[in-house]
């Protein structure tokens, strides 16, 4: 065989493609991710509130989890076809589960006495909310946001079945045509992406959570 | 100022009340400790008073207005509060933890910074904690703080439980005196929770020994629970060295009367 495993000249031949691949990855995982929050969020707060809730949800939503993408898939495209609204079904279900939990757990690691002290002082139940409960849960709904976040970047290279896919596109085509050089790219790009992703988050959180980077007291009294 | 009548309170699911048909006057500008052993019901009586527990009957007045038929969030508002483990907001810096209360009240910004220095001198703190955040802090800062806090708005009466109970020895007793000290000055209407009798002996104007259900063995000031008893359990709980505590509260008290005292066997 004299031709190279990898055929970089391909690649250069391909880099507009690339590019709008990696852009419609990130526009598939952006817009599942942040469809999945509007949704897990309400509910894990009802589910926090109201513990009964937490069982049903749970449930629900980790059956989701468990249905194979390609199943999935296979299935919803019989209804809505191969569109991005198929696609965004399937991801969005998968993140419900992650995002509902990190929440909830996130809200039951407030320190009891900060909240004592708050309701003590006069903080209205909402304030308690928005003032105390969820800052506090930040670092651990964040943590959920970049677990769902780097898991979504990772299935929507399976949507490529349903002509969608972004990156994706490029390992099914590699596949199908039994040429390694689309699917390495794709599949290291894809990895490539959700690595600089994850590392952005880490970041935005320790900019967003100044409390958390605090060094532990050397101070006496 | 603050007037208890008639309180009790069952928590679902207890056969006995963790507190039965108690009455309480406390007078103004009054430091009263509630003393007593675990389960006698002195946190859950404090917390009545700004409704964290809601009382099963009775009435509550704070300023002869009855708490019951209060907005509670405004109630608490004019109360100050003050617990053990503190409850710093971990993710606000000193400052704002300070001036949470004028902020929630919407005090503007020249009323707050005012009143923040003058926090910082009556409770000795250093000006450069403003800015740091409560893990930053040691144990005996993070207390200061935590009454700094609940003196933010300057509130009339102010709830105080087991306030210096999480830091060493030698640090309370800092504490206790700075207090003390800034006490005479402000002169609030405090109640003080504490199983330590020492402590109330030496905080309180006046003390309550509570037996369980929140049963009221004694209330009087300290030289006079020291010196006479009201009955066995006060005098069991007080201890049996009462006698050299009434000497060491006595500012009078010399070498002679401590010979004194121990010829007649009184210690």
């Amino acid at each position: 065989m004299n031709e190279p495993f990898v055929r970089w000249d391909w690649i250069a031949d391909h880099v507009d493609q690339v590019g709008e691949r990696l852009l419609e990855h990130i526009y598939l995982t952006a817009l599942a991710i942040g469809i999945g929050f509007v949704i897990a969020f309400p509910l894990a707060l009802l589910a926090y509130r109201h513990r009964r809730f937490y069982g049903p949800i749970a449930g629900v939503t980790g059956i989701l989890y468990t249905i194979p993408s390609l199943a999935l898939f296979a299935v919803l495209q019989a209804y809505t076809g191969l569109s991005t609204t198929t696609a965004e079904i399937g991801l969005v279900s998968y993140t419900l589960l992650i995002l509902i939990r990190n929440v909830v757990s996130g809200l039951d690691g407030v320190p009891g006495d900060v909240r004592e002290a708050a309701r003590g002082m006069g903080y209205s139940p909402r304030q308690i909310l928005w003032r105390v409960d969820l800052p506090l849960a930040a670092p651990v709904i964040a943590a959920g946001v970049r677990i769902a976040t780097v898991t979504t970047i990772g299935l929507v290279t399976v949507t490529a079945l349903i002509g969608k896919g972004g990156l994706g596109y490029f390992i099914l085509l590699g596949i199908r045509g039994l040429f390694p050089t689309a699917a390495l790219l794709g599949s290291v790009l894809s990895v490539v992406l959700a690595v600089v992703i994850d590392g952005l988050l880490i970041g935005l959180q320790s900019l967003l959570t100044p409390w958390s980077r605090a060094v532990t007291a050397r101070a006496t009294v | 100022m603050i007037s208890l009548r008639d309180v009790s309170k069952s928590f679902p699911g207890t056969r006995e009340p963790a507190v039965r048909n108690l009455s309480l006057e406390i007078e103004e500008g009054h430091l009263v400790a509630l003393v007593g052993p675990s389960g006698c019901g002195k946190t859950t009586t404090m917390r009545m008073i700004n409704r964290l527990i809601e009382p099963t009957s009775g009435a509550i007045l704070v300023g002869g207005k009855n708490v019951l038929e209060q907005d509670v969030v405004q109630l608490r508002r004019g109360i100050g509060y003050v617990i053990q483990s503190i409850g710093l907001l971990p993710h606000r810096t000193v400052r704002q933890n300070i001036t949470t209360l004028p902020w929630l009240l919407g005090w503007d910004e020249a009323r707050i910074t005012a009143r923040v220095s003058e926090l910082v001198e009556m409770l000795d703190l250093d000006p450069d904690l403003l800015g740091r955040y409560p893990s930053e802090l040691s144990g005996g800062q993070r207390q200061r703080v935590g009454v700094a806090r609940a003196l933010a708005a300057d509130p009339p009466v102010m709830l105080m439980d087991e306030p210096f109970g999480a830091v060493d020895p030698i640090v309370r007793e800092r504490l206790q005196d700075q207090f003390l000290d800034l006490q005479t000055q402000i002169r609030k209407t405090i109640v003080f929770v504490t199983h330590d009798i020492d402590e109330a002996i030496k905080m309180a104007d006046r003390i309550v020994i509570l037996n369980a259900g929140g049963v009221i063995e004694q209330y009087a000031p300290p030289e006079e629970i020291l010196e006479s008893p009201g009955n066995d359990f006060v005098k069991q709980f007080v201890g049996i060295d009462r006698g050299l505590k009434g000497l060491a509260l006595k500012e009078s008290s010399n070498v002679g009367d401590v010979i004194t005292a121990l010829r007649g066997g009184r210690l």
